[in-house]
């Protein structure tokens, strides 16, 4: 099966990561005061775009749409190749809405203003860069591209050891990233040289026929790579370092936007470009992700520090982000992608709440906290509601997503299920108990810290209004899925052509 | 019948209302108006539908929007009314309604009351979600959602620690059998490939009985923690931190029934496994027990009632086991009924002795609250089942239909009998009789509630008169819904299998009426033994609480552990406490610090390190003088020449 393509009228894709892009420029041309207004614009833009897109996609036949490619490097066969399916227009439309929402959410920078939305808007651009590129060098360029804003935003806006985070974070995921490179090029020599043909669009390197055991190896490359980006148990360290230390706008964007590269890597590439492989390591996968769902919930409740907390909850979810995927049914995979959506929402908006906590506490550890709910009503509320859908509860994003990965798992490992399962219990142990040490207890306050609480404000209009639409899209997809599945069904389909035929 | 979808988004309406203006309301009870407008609006609906229903003994179905669709088949929100459903909704919103009225009283002057009125308008939302279901994902949400309600409201008061854990408690709790209830949606659509009731039963014949009995198992896990069996019922008694109209509705009425309707619900998959069927009646059986001798030795009025909830919870449950599941559904009715009433009558206790909650520093109350204490006997009455009041005629034929069945479950349940009735009138002496325990300030201020809690009292007490004596219009009006033989919506092998499920009781027969029951009861050896049962279990509280003739402590000396036993609740919150609370979070943590920290990060910084250090030793090789590198160079040739050698 191969892909049709519906080429765009008008080069909208290469738009959307322009738009970052020259934003970037015209706030490093000018003075920082309009950075925050100018940022906002920009991903404003991006995401009426990203959402324009969604409406009009047609999720009917499998076709990647809004599709340009310019050749770049012909010799090699090299080309620029941008376009969206489903998958990739999802995961673009949940960026632009990340970073819309983290830069709504940045108004207490002080030092360094204009590199720090610079950092964020050249980040944005990457980040979409990754999410529409066809071309495995432009995708590799972005991927790398990533890296260093990031960096950047955990080593300079972070907190106390954010030097230690942000060289563990970009070691780590550039030890991965070579991985994937060898995978790649790996790929592309066995391609010229079983078919004789340079090239390093996806599409051309997707009919290669390989030997078993080369597929095997490749597979592994590629998961590597992206299992450290996931991140997978037990490549999982660096991400409860990075968020610790990042500022909250960074956290928003590690955890909803750049951990979802890692499954969307394997989404992407792995279950198409090796079926073979992909069923074989089936179970190895699935162990991982229940690895992943039961243990990191169990480092979730050991911690005091509700930013770790957050992100190994992050990892916990993205372990039924794996099984999903290695359920290699379409329940499954459809149930990670709206887990991916979903996650994206719940640990955007819980990373905003902590960052809440923060700026009114100036404590990230639970034995400073507690008793707020009373002080901050409507926060306590979106925050109760962003802790409910995280935790999976009917009605809301989480449960959709969690639903359908276990429904696929179970059809083909009824033990996977029942322990994946168990999240239901863990997991809500963990987020309320998050909630608990951060809202309720106010008995326990002493006197004086009462004084100082009767002084904390609820959400200001930006804090709100950066908050309301992550929790309202909770609601969209929890209580309307169909929608959402009938837009991604077809990228499914494909996504698992060749596993299960047809 | 397009009505129907008044009936659940009446209080949705009111929710939103309260939620998003409540504090904006210019007056307090505004909030508690619109509240007991919604949930009143939906009942009159649903008993326009429940005389609708009753007339014809048909049912509908209405598919109000697809949610979600697999494969081919579509998860719908939808409503299935039936005897069954409509019963049900009956009792959550009409018990509802007064629990309501009742609440304004009783949450008056509380700086959260526009709050307490939006969850209580989101529980009754979210219950009618989970009745008027007609698949197991809708019921899910339902039933996920009443729990978070129950969160909510048990953590109402969240300043306490006390409330704050007990809401978590019975939240995560109940998601132990959430997650085997999940496994039974997901065990149902994998082998039926859909998840209506109505499909799943006609299918039926299609599926092994091993997968059948496994799917009512799982489901049956779900209500074990929904319901509060043992051994999940750790958190209802907790679970009375909340505010008293909420331990009313949520934890005695219309909530922890949940998991009896879902049973009944079901019927046909129950039926048609003997195991799931067994299960059901044996933890029903133990539960109306244990938590019964449970009950015997507590002090807080709460708690005691909320021991009963359990007890009697188990006895629909064992009910159901039995097969008598129009007997469960009858009881679970009545229950409703004088449980609303005995909590709200503690309820209005609690309001006249400022939230003072140990029996033993109460006494001579009665005469101060007339109205409080005569409605309360009603309901202590029928607890203990005692004619005329409903209790009787529905806790009685369980009872009976044992004897018929199952010798063990009869005596548990016979003892069970005895152990209830003593243990409400402990309380009731213990409260409004006995000697004046009360501390001086406390008793110039009892007084009589006012008539928003007075009149709900009065109304439930007169239901549960009445009640029982439409014991053959109950038994009737269930029969399109439970007895096979007039489910039109079964095909035919269904009912088949379904009647030899069910034939455990078939030879059971259990009077429907009213009257002659009563006359029966009164007559048979049976009857008699029961109803002295109940009787001299109301005369030995009297005996020792109210004439002192004998006194308790020494009582509870002389069977020092068998006290201590029920005391401590059979160490069942210890040992829990033991290894999933505080086991399992020192597990996490020692397993933090070994796994991540020390294991994990010990290598990846680790390899960081030795590349440092690998780096220094380098490092050092790099002299700068020609002469180093040149020795160098000449050490790899060699290397290489000797290379060449060995390999060749």
């Amino acid at each position: 099966m191969t892909p049709t393509f519906e080429t765009a009228s008008f080069p909208i894709l290469s738009v959307s990561i322009l738009i970052p892009f020259v934003a970037a420029l015209i706030v490093f041309a000018l003075n920082e005061k309009v950075a925050k207004p100018i940022s906002i614009v920009a991903s404003g833009i991006v995401l009426a775009i990203s959402s324009y897109l969604m409406l009009v996609y047609d999720p009917k036949d499998y076709k990647i749409q809004f599709y340009e490619k310019y050749e770049w490097i012909p010799q090699f066969g090299i080309s620029y190749e941008v376009g969206v399916d489903a998958l990739s227009l999802t995961m673009v439309w949940l960026t632009a809405l990340a970073f819309f929402v983290s830069f709504i959410w940045s108004t207490n920078i002080q030092n360094r203003v204009k590199e720090y939305f610079i950092s964020f808007l050249i980040l944005e651009a990457a980040c979409i860069g990754v999410f529409v590129a066809w071309d495995l060098v432009a995708f590799y360029v972005f991927w790398e591209v990533m890296l260093i804003p990031m960096f950047l935003i955990i080593g300079i806006w972070g907190y106390a050891e954010r030097l230690y985070a942000a060289t563990k974070f970009f070691i780590y995921t550039f030890f991965g990233s070579l991985f994937l490179l060898i995978g790649v090029v790996g790929m592309y020599i066995y391609n010229f040289y079983s078919n004789k043909v340079l090239s390093t669009s996806y599409f051309d390197l997707l009919n290669v026929d390989l030997p078993h055991n080369l597929e095997i190896v490749f597979f592994l490359l590629l998961a590597l790579g992206f299992a450290v980006k996931v991140p997978m148990w037990p490549f999982h360290t660096w991400l409860p370092a990075a968020h610790v230390q990042a500022p909250t706008a960074g956290s928003v964007i590690l955890a909803a936007v750049l951990l979802k590269m890692g499954t969307y890597g394997f989404v992407r590439f792995n279950l198409p470009w090796f079926p073979e492989a992909s069923k074989v390591f089936m179970p190895v996968m699935f162990t991982l992700g229940v690895i992943a769902i039961i243990y990191t919930a169990m480092m979730a409740i050991a911690q005091t520090h509700i930013k770790r907390l957050i992100a190994y909850s992050s990892v916990s979810h993205m372990g039924f982000v794996t099984i999903g995927t290695f359920a290699l049914n379409m329940e499954g995979v459809n149930g990670a992608i709206i887990t991916m959506i979903s996650h994206g929402l719940t640990s955007g908006a819980l990373f905003l709440a902590a960052g809440f906590i923060y700026e009114r506490l100036h404590s990230y550890e639970m034995k400073d906290l507690g008793g707020m709910a009373k002080f901050v009503p409507v926060f306590a509320t979106l925050f109760m509601i962003s802790v409910m859908a995280s935790a999976g509860l009917p009605g809301l994003s989480g449960f959709v997503g969690e639903f359908l990965a276990l429904l696929g798992t179970f059809k083909v490992s009824i033990l996977t299920a029942v322990l994946a399962g168990l999240s239901l219990v863990v997991g809500a142990a963990y987020t309320l108990w998050l909630y608990k040490k951060t809202m309720f207890e106010e008995e326990l306050l002493s006197e004086e810290r009462l004084k100082e609480y009767s002084h904390i404000k609820d959400l200001n209009s930006a804090e709100l209004w950066s908050f309301l639409p992550l929790v309202i899209f909770m609601f969209v997809i929890g209580t309307y899925p169909n929608w959402w599945v009938n837009l991604i069904n077809s990228t499914s389909a494909f996504v698992l052509h060749k596993i299960v035929g047809g | 019948m397009e009505y129907l979808w008044i009936i659940p988004f009446s209080p949705f309406i009111a929710f939103v209302i309260i939620g998003l203006f409540g504090y904006k309301f210019p007056r307090e009870p505004l909030s508690g108006i619109v509240a007991v407008a919604g949930v009143a609006i939906s009942a009159i609906a649903s008993v326009i539908g429940f005389i609708d229903v009753a007339k014809t003994g048909g049912y509908y179905n209405l598919k109000l929007f697809s949610w979600l669709t697999i494969e081919n088949y579509n998860i719908t929100v939808s409503i299935l009314w039936d005897p069954l459903s409509a019963l049900m909704t009956c009792v959550v919103t009409c018990v509802s309604t007064f629990i309501f009225i009742f609440a304004t009283g009783y949450m008056k002057g509380d700086e959260s009351y526009p709050r307490f009125f939006a969850y209580l308008s989101l529980f009754v939302f979210m219950m009618l979600m989970l009745t008027l279901s007609d698949n197991l994902v809708q019921l899910f949400f339902g039933w996920e959602g009443v729990g978070l309600a129950s969160y909510l409201l048990i953590g109402f008061w969240h300043y306490k620690k006390s409330a704050a854990n007990a809401a978590m408690e019975s939240f995560v709790v109940n998601r132990v059998g959430d997650w085997l209830f999940l496994l039974g949606i997901l065990l149902a659509f994998a082998t039926f490939g859909t998840l209506d009731y109505l499909q799943i039963f006609n299918k039926l014949p299609e599926a092994g009985y091993v997968v059948i009995t496994a799917i009512a198992l799982l489901l049956f896990g779900g209500a074990i923690g929904k319901s509060a069996q043992i051994p999940l019922h750790i958190w209802l008694p907790n679970a009375m931190e909340g505010p008293t109209p909420v331990s009313a509705l949520i934890h005695a009425a219309t909530m922890v029934a949940a998991g009896v309707y879902m049973v009944a619900r079901l019927m046909p998959v129950f039926a048609a496994s003997e195991v799931a069927l067994d299960t059901v009646l044996f933890v029903g059986t133990m539960s109306a027990f244990i938590a019964a001798t449970m009950g015997l030795v507590q002090n807080d009025i709460k708690r005691i009632i909320a021991y009963s909830t359990l007890s009697q919870l188990g006895y629909m449950f064992a009910a159901e086991g039995l097969g008598l599941f129009s007997e469960g559904m009858f009881h679970l009715t009545s229950h409703a009924v004088f449980k609303a009433l005995l909590f709200l009558g503690s309820g209005s206790v609690l309001i006249a002795l400022h939230h003072l909650l140990d029996v033993q520093k109460m006494g001579q109350i009665g005469r101060a609250m007339p109205i409080t204490m005569g409605t309360f006997l009603i309901g202590s009455l029928a607890l203990a089942g005692i004619p005329p009041f409903v209790g009787f005629f529905s806790k009685d034929p369980i009872i009976e239909g044992a004897y018929e069945i199952n010798s063990f479950v009869f005596m548990l349940l016979w003892g069970g009998a005895f152990l209830t009735a003593f243990y409400i009138f402990r309380l009731f002496f213990l409260a409004f009789f006995s000697t004046d325990r009360l501390d001086h300030h406390t008793r110039e201020h009892v007084h009589e509630s006012p008539p928003n809690m007075t009149v709900p009292l009065i109304v439930l007490a007169t239901a549960t008169v009445l009640l029982g004596f439409f014991r053959e219009f109950f038994m009737n009006f269930l029969r399109p819904s439970l007895d096979p033989h007039s489910m039109k919506f079964l095909s035919e092998e269904t009912k088949r299998i379904v009647w030899e499920g069910l034939s455990r009781s078939s030879h059971v027969e259990i009077e429907p009426n009213a009257f002659h029951f009563l006359g029966h009861s009164l007559t048979s050896f049976l009857g008699i033994v029961i109803l002295g049962t109940a009787l001299a279990g109301i005369f030995t509280a009297f005996l020792i609480y109210q004439l002192r003739k004998v006194d308790p402590v020494k009582i509870g000396d002389m069977f020092q552990p068998i006290y201590k036993l029920f005391y401590n609740r059979w160490y069942f919150d210890h040992i829990y406490y033991a290894i999933f609370v505080y086991g399992y979070y020192k597990l996490s943590k020692v397993l933090w610090f070994v796994g991540d920290k020390v294991i994990i990060d010990g290598v990846v910084d680790g390899s960081a390190k030795v590349s440092i250090f690998g780096g220094d030793i380098f490092r050092k090789i790099q002299l700068g003088r020609i002469s180093g590198y040149v020795l160098q160079m000449l050490i790899g040739t060699v290397i290489f020449i000797a290379l060449f050698f060995i390999i060749r």
